[in-house]
């Protein structure tokens, strides 16, 4: 079923649809950087071009293919085999989210007032190549994982006979706790409890991206290990919120970590589809709030898009009265991750964005909806208008109480 | 998931079967593993027009009623041939492509390289004439390239054009620079890279830059350039040609051309507001059957989670597009299995000169009258074929690609409402 390069029938038709092949004067697109030189390269890695560590790795250019390849993961692949540079500092500090975080959220409030600070922003442009334009991250105050604690989740959650595992990732763990407390909510008034992944790490992909295979690998094995304990010990699935993290244990660990997950694979799930097929085949029900009313224009992120399960958010937004939805074109953000943070690549990045841009100024929505915390702030950055994960949506949308008592009452 | 229909195939057959469906109120699903060749159109389609011969065939809905029984065409039957083909112009003009072009008679196109082929219908604004005496009428053309374009190849189309008496003068065009000074079009430029730089202000300044060139060739009365305007929509490519100072001709370009991008675009756009879902990247991999029903569908991406809906159109496409495969001594419908007339290849699947027509062009799925594919001889009710899977077509040979494509989704989709409407 996997075709290699040599099914590649040279169409092009995945150079017409990479958006950094559209903004940029150098890159030889993905046929180009993909299937067409890895012959070369597998007879000779000084064939090997640094060039193809431009490539975001959006993995459009496998949604479009027309012969089942997937030019990404080779170009991605030859990076991680062949590319021996070391990490650059800045590339280490992006990358090492678990290092990072606990540091940046302990001191939260002096974190995001510094990273607001033109001077403060200039020397890591300078310093490390942090483009200074590029607005950071905000940290939370508190801890995900500490809340979880403090508010004496586990033995709430404990209650419940139905549970899932969350892999809450690091951006609920760091920036966005809002979110975990969101899915809780929601997921608890549908009957379902939340347990944590045991000694839970980075999913990778940053570090991926960035160099940090050993490492990121490293983590990756944990995890599984983890997910294994959930998914055959407890019976539980394992659900993320964010979609690229999903892609990551799906996908990447057995194709570029060459890590076999097969056992577990089906068993990591998104949130937004675990919810969407609860609802659909009538094992849950949703009461939505009388009043709730909202504006959003939703964003399928490229690792959506590969994911193939945009249309489970989609669904699920569908559901909610009041929500006045515009499906947005698809079109890449253009962050990819760490990479928009670069920078040497920030102008790609912005270039690349700018035709989303436009069409969620043409929707004109209250409320972008996307998936992906990296294309939030993107978004947020970009066109100054509020991003939520659908999770969040649903939490606003939802009357809790009168849920959970739809989803009891039918157990009688 | 749940739908009434789920179209499996991404292309020209599966989106008109789509929209037909969702115009009509119905929830459907199209699932497509990759873009389709439509990427590969040159901005024309064809209903029955010989390819090699420029001539024959003049009147297609005439020649369509003499083809032998197993065509797609005759099981459609000659009688409703030209109602279905009366539907097509319409529905393009709601995605918003003008096309010019009558089903009761071919007109001729140019082609990439510049020669004269009879077309049905052609995306408007593309170099089109009734006859080779008509396209003499474009006087004097200006064969205008661009430069560091490299798809377009004015020396082959000059001398094609001067067979038919056409006489025409090269000349080349730098971009103007609000267009150039855009990332990604300094070198190699492809036409949709042009396209994708061109926005409702710049398309102005193109014209001008064009008008600029034609008034260093006086005596020029048209100008032929390659299709670089046109995305996302079609309405770039028209405000360039109202905006320069002669008849302006925009000629496909080879693949990947803006005018097949723009007709997928356009058609998947007018599907999205019809309220249909498009499963993207995904692949349908099996079903599972019982007794004379498809029951349900598994996908690649969605896994687990399989889709169900009351009919199914397979309309993946011929051996390009994966909808057959071939080995040396069989020809299968890789995802269920569905019976192939395979007899069609019988004997040596291929014939020696390689522009005669192919025998292995003709295989393809076996269905009844009215498209219904069999398992093992049993027709399966709910489960229709449409497009270039189906047997009994030598597409390239007779000219019929997006004629059987297109016409054939039409006929799947008004049976699948007709047997619904009938059973209410």
């Amino acid at each position: 079923m996997n075709a290699t390069f040599d099914d590649c029938l040279k169409c092009t038709v995945c150079t017409a649809a990479c958006p950094l092949t559209e903004v940029s004067d150098t890159y030889p697109g993905p046929k180009g950087a993909g299937p067409d030189t890895e012959r070369y390269r597998l007879k000779d890695s000084s064939y090997y071009d640094e060039i193809l560590a431009k490539c975001l790795n959006c993995k459009r250019c496998e949604t479009q293919c027309p012969s089942g390849l997937s030019p990404a993961e080779i170009i991605q692949t030859a990076r991680l085999r062949y590319d021996h540079r070391k990490p650059r500092l800045r590339d280490r500090m992006l990358a090492s989210t678990d290092m990072t975080g606990p540091l940046a959220v302990r001191f939260a409030p002096l974190t995001n007032t510094m990273l607001r600070l033109r001077p403060v922003r200039a020397a890591l442009d300078m310093a490390l190549g942090i483009d200074s334009h590029r607005n950071m991250p905000e940290y939370a105050r508190e801890r995900f994982t500490r809340w979880w604690r403090r508010s004496g989740q586990e033995e709430i959650q404990a209650r419940f006979t139905k549970r899932i595992t969350y892999f809450h990732g690091c951006y609920v763990e760091y920036n966005n706790p809002e979110l975990g407390r969101d899915l809780v909510k929601v997921l608890n008034a549908l009957g379902y409890g939340v347990e944590l992944l045991e000694g839970e790490r980075c999913c990778g992909v940053a570090k991926i991206a960035n160099g940090m295979t050993d490492s990121a690998r490293k983590d990756a094995a944990h995890n599984l290990s983890a997910i294994r304990a959930s998914v055959h010990g407890h019976r539980r699935p394992v659900i993320a919120t964010s979609s690229t993290c999903v892609l990551t244990m799906r996908d990447e660990y057995p194709s570029l970590l060459e890590l076999d997950n097969t056992d577990v694979r089906d068993s990591i799930d998104l949130a937004s589809r675990f919810i969407c097929r609860l609802v659909e085949s009538g094992d849950v029900r949703v009461a939505f709030r009388r009043g709730f009313r909202m504006k959003a224009a939703y964003h399928t992120p490229c690792h959506m898009a590969r994911l193939g399960w945009g249309v489970y958010t989609a669904s699920l937004l569908r559901m909610i009265p009041g929500l006045d939805l515009t499906l947005l074109e698809q079109e890449c953000c253009g962050i990819s991750g760490t990479y928009g943070f670069k920078k040497e690549n920030y102008d790609i990045s912005q270039a690349i964005g700018a035709k989303l841009f436009a069409l969620i100024e043409k929707a004109s929505p209250q409320v972008v909806v996307t998936d992906c915390e990296t294309c939030k702030w993107q978004i947020e950055m970009s066109t100054g208008r509020q991003t939520l994960n659908p999770i969040s949506v649903l939490a606003q949308a939802i009357d809790a109480e009168a849920t959970r008592r739809l989803n009891t009452a039918e157990k009688h | 998931m749940k739908f009434d229909t789920l179209i499996i195939g991404g292309g020209e057959s599966a989106l008109t079967a789509a929209i037909t469906l969702a115009e009509a109120g119905q929830k459907v699903a199209l699932a497509t593993h990759g873009q389709t060749t439509l990427h590969f159109t040159s901005g024309s389609m064809d209903l029955l027009g010989a390819n090699h011969d420029i001539g024959e065939n003049t009147s297609p809905l005439a020649a369509a009623a003499t083809l032998p029984a197993g065509h797609p065409y005759s099981i459609i039957g000659a009688g409703r041939l030209a109602g279905l083909a009366d539907e097509v112009k319409p529905l393009f003009a709601r995605a918003g492509i003008a096309l010019i072009g009558e089903a009761s008679h071919n007109h001729l196109r140019l082609t990439p390289v510049g020669l004269l082929r009879p077309a049905w219908l052609t995306l408007e604004g593309c170099p089109t004439a009734d006859s080779p005496e008509d396209a003499r009428g474009w006087g004097h053309v200006l064969l205008l390239g661009i430069e560091g374009m490299i798809d377009f190849f004015p020396e082959f189309i000059a001398a094609n054009l001067k067979n038919y008496g056409i006489p025409s003068t090269i000349a080349t065009m730098k971009l103007p620079a609000s267009i150039a000074s855009k990332p990604g079009t300094s070198e190699k430029m492809r036409a949709t890279h042009i396209a994708r730089s061109i926005d409702d202000a710049t398309v102005d300044e193109l014209a001008r830059a064009v008008n600029a060139e034609i008034e260093r060739h006086p005596g020029i009365d048209s100008v032929i350039m390659p299709a670089v305007a046109g995305l996302p929509d079609h309405s770039h490519a028209g405000r360039l040609r109202r905006g320069v100072n002669r008849r302006l001709m925009l000629l496909p370009t080879l693949p990947v051309s803006v005018p097949g991008l723009c007709v997928q675009a356009s058609l998947e756009r007018l599907l999205r507001r019809a309220g249909g879902t498009v499963l993207e990247g995904d692949r349908v991999v099996s079903g599972t059957f019982a007794s004379d029903r498809l029951l349900r569908v598994r996908t690649r991406r969605l896994a687990d989670d399989e889709v169900e809906a009351d009919n199914y159109v397979l309309a993946t496409g011929s051996f390009v597009s994966h909808g057959l495969e071939s080995t040396a001594d069989s020809v299968t419908e890789p995802i269920f299995g569905v019976d192939v007339n395979v007899a069609a290849g019988q004997g040596a699947p291929t014939a020696k000169d390689f522009f005669a027509a192919q025998p292995y062009m003709s295989c393809g799925v076996v269905t009844d009258g009215r498209f219904r594919c069999s398992l093992n001889g049993r027709t399966i009710a709910n489960l229709r074929a449409c497009g270039s899977i189906l047997s009994g077509a030598d597409s390239l040979h007779e000219g019929s690609g997006a004629g059987v494509a297109i016409l054939t989704a039409l006929a799947v989709a008004h049976d699948i409402l007709d047997s619904k409407n009938s059973r209410k």
